[in-house]
């Protein structure tokens, strides 16, 4: 059977002729070169994959707060001013700053998004006190805390002590907490006069400078010493600091508030062993010098510091820097810009916590840009792990893509 | 230049045969001359890493591109009636010819056939030609004689008797 059938089959396919294709071996070598390019091309597509995924999967998890969009909140690069109504509910989570508006609203700014609220708070005082005291006063009306989940400030309240005589008078500090909204009075120290400066200590108290003896009519001439108390805001139990302004972690070494509005080539500072560095301007930013307030220490050395500088100056006008304090060798200073712009207001209170820790490279970004973060956020805003899964699958479809086109070329 | 003078003396030597097996693969003349093209452009594309036999690598691919050309026609197609239904034996004229016969078995039943009696491969090579066990040739080759014979009853001679 099979020798016929082998025969019969061997007949018909003889009717079959053939004639060679010349272009045969030259179409089988360009589908090669296909073949390799698509291939090159998958390799390429691989590696930048895997190599993206990687770069994401190493990179610095940023060099503080500011840096990233955190849980803490950042310092926002740029401090807007209030457009919405006045916030009561007082729960608004922790700020990043807090300032008093020329009109002597107090204002909030949300930690978390960049939102300036203005707030209404308990027994703040009136813009007519704010006004009567602008003269003495060397601080904020506002002390945000280090990290920002408190602020503090005088309940500081007007009275006719004599017919024609109006006298502002200090009968307790405030605190509020921001997770809660709710707000406790808090005893003053001794010397019950109204605070020249508040702020926080990293212990978590209040400090405050005040005078040293009581006086009712104070005046550039017959200015009182002035000394430092800490209240502890929960017991209210207070002692007098050694140094005044706003004294460093380590309590070796204190920025006092400045008593006037003269600009200064350099800042000074008190210890304890009553040396009292200066801590020199840079002359090429401040050739005619700047008025420079302390509003926290960032860190043992580090301080912010507000400075009003005058026309001629590298950023004239209100800006925040962070400068070396003067008991760190020379070698180490380092003087930076950390905001350049800040509103209108009565001074400036910063929640200094989430100042970034410096690490010594140019580049590094001490503020957060808000206006950015609310854009629809990129692929590299999604999670790590989501977005290897979402790289190692357009890989796949990737090569599929590219095998199906090389099995449709070739 | 070498591989060029290669490719083309091989293609000199063994396109005819080439041709009479994509024939019978196909039951198509012009399909079969498409056939051996496409074979010989992947041989061409691979031919230097085609270290044995250039003909074995050739014949394979037809194998399997025939398999997988059936595979996209067969939607297109309209389905025969009556599609293993003898002519009827009255009618002498239609009755179909081994080349007919053959055109109605699957492609993989018609390869088989080919293969084993056509190229004179053992079931264990026509397995190994096809890439399917041993079983599956036999079975197969069982089921084209079988339909062999029922398309066409007048081929018994040629194809062995009713089992």
């Amino acid at each position: 059977m099979s020798t016929d059938l082998r025969e019969e089959l061997d007949a018909l396919a003889r009717t079959q002729s053939f004639s060679p294709d010349p272009s045969v071996w030259d179409r089988g070598r360009r589908a090669r070169r296909r073949t390799r390019v698509a291939a090159g091309a998958a390799a390429v597509a691989v590696v930048a994959v895997v190599a993206g995924a990687g770069a994401l999967a190493v990179r610095p998890s940023g060099i503080g707060p500011a840096g990233d969009v955190v849980r803490e909140g950042a310092i926002p690069s740029r401090i807007t001013e209030p457009d919405g109504p006045v916030v009561t509910d007082l729960a608004i989570g922790p700020a990043s700053v807090a300032y008093v508006a020329p009109d002597g609203s107090p204002v909030l700014v949300d930690a978390t998004t960049g939102e300036a609220h203005a707030v209404e708070l308990p027994d703040f005082p009136t813009p007519e006190v704010i006004d009567r005291d602008a003269e003495l006063r060397r601080g904020p009306w506002l002390a945000l805390s280090p990290d920002g989940r408190r602020v503090a400030y005088p309940t500081t309240q007007d009275f006719e002590r004599e017919p024609g005589q109006v006298v502002n008078q200090t009968a307790w500090y405030r605190v509020v907490d921001l997770a809660s909204g709710e707000s406790d009075l808090v005893d003053l120290p001794p010397y019950r006069s109204t605070p020249l400066a508040m702020s926080w200590t990293t212990d978590g108290e209040i400090a405050v400078d005040v005078f040293g003896r009581p006086t009712s009519r104070p005046s550039a001439t017959n200015l009182p010493p002035t000394i430092s108390w800490t209240i502890d805001p929960v017991t209210g139990d207070s002692s007098s600091a050694p140094l005044t302004g706003l004294t460093a972690p380590g309590k070796g070494i204190s920025a006092p508030f400045p008593t006037d509005d003269t600009p200064v080539r350099a800042v000074p500072f008190e210890t304890a062993t009553d040396t009292d560095p200066d801590r020199a301007l840079p002359d090429d930013l401040y050739p005619d010098g700047a008025v420079v307030t302390p509003v926290g220490w960032a860190d043992d050395s580090l301080l912010v510091v507000e400075v009003d500088a005058p026309v001629g100056s590298y950023v004239e006008g209100a800006h925040l820097a962070l400068m070396t304090s003067p008991d760190r060798p020379e070698s180490e200073w380092t003087y930076r810009i950390l905001l350049r712009e800040l509103p209108d207001s009565l001074g400036v209170s910063l929640a200094v916590d989430l100042v970034p820790d410096l690490d010594g490279t140019s580049s590094q970004e001490l503020t957060h840009d808000f206006d950015t973060a609310d854009e629809p956020p990129a692929p590299f805003g999604i999670e790590l792990s989501l977005f290897i899964g979402l790289a190692v699958a357009a890989a796949i479809a990737v090569l599929l893509a590219l095998r199906w086109l090389w099995r449709r070329l070739s | 230049m070498t591989d060029r003078s290669g490719f083309d003396g091989f293609v000199h030597a063994r396109g005819s045969a080439l041709a009479r097996t994509a024939y019978l693969l196909t039951g198509d003349h012009h399909l079969a001359e498409d056939l051996v093209q496409a074979a010989l452009v992947q041989a061409a594309k691979h031919w230097e890493r085609i270290h044995t036999s250039p003909e074995a690598y050739v014949r394979r691919a037809m194998y399997h591109q025939n398999i997988s050309w059936w595979r996209r026609r067969k939607l297109a197609e309209s389905p025969l009636e009556s599609y293993d239904a003898p002519v009827p034996a009255a009618d002498p004229t239609l009755r179909l010819t081994l080349e007919q016969a053959l055109r109605r078995l699957t492609p993989r039943q018609r390869t088989v056939l080919v293969l084993r009696y056509f190229e004179d491969l053992t079931e264990v090579q026509t397995a190994a030609a096809l890439g399917i066990s041993g079983g599956a040739v036999k079975s197969m080759t069982r089921q084209a004689l079988q339909r062999l014979r029922v398309l066409a009853p007048e081929l018994a001679d040629l194809v062995g008797a009713d089992a």
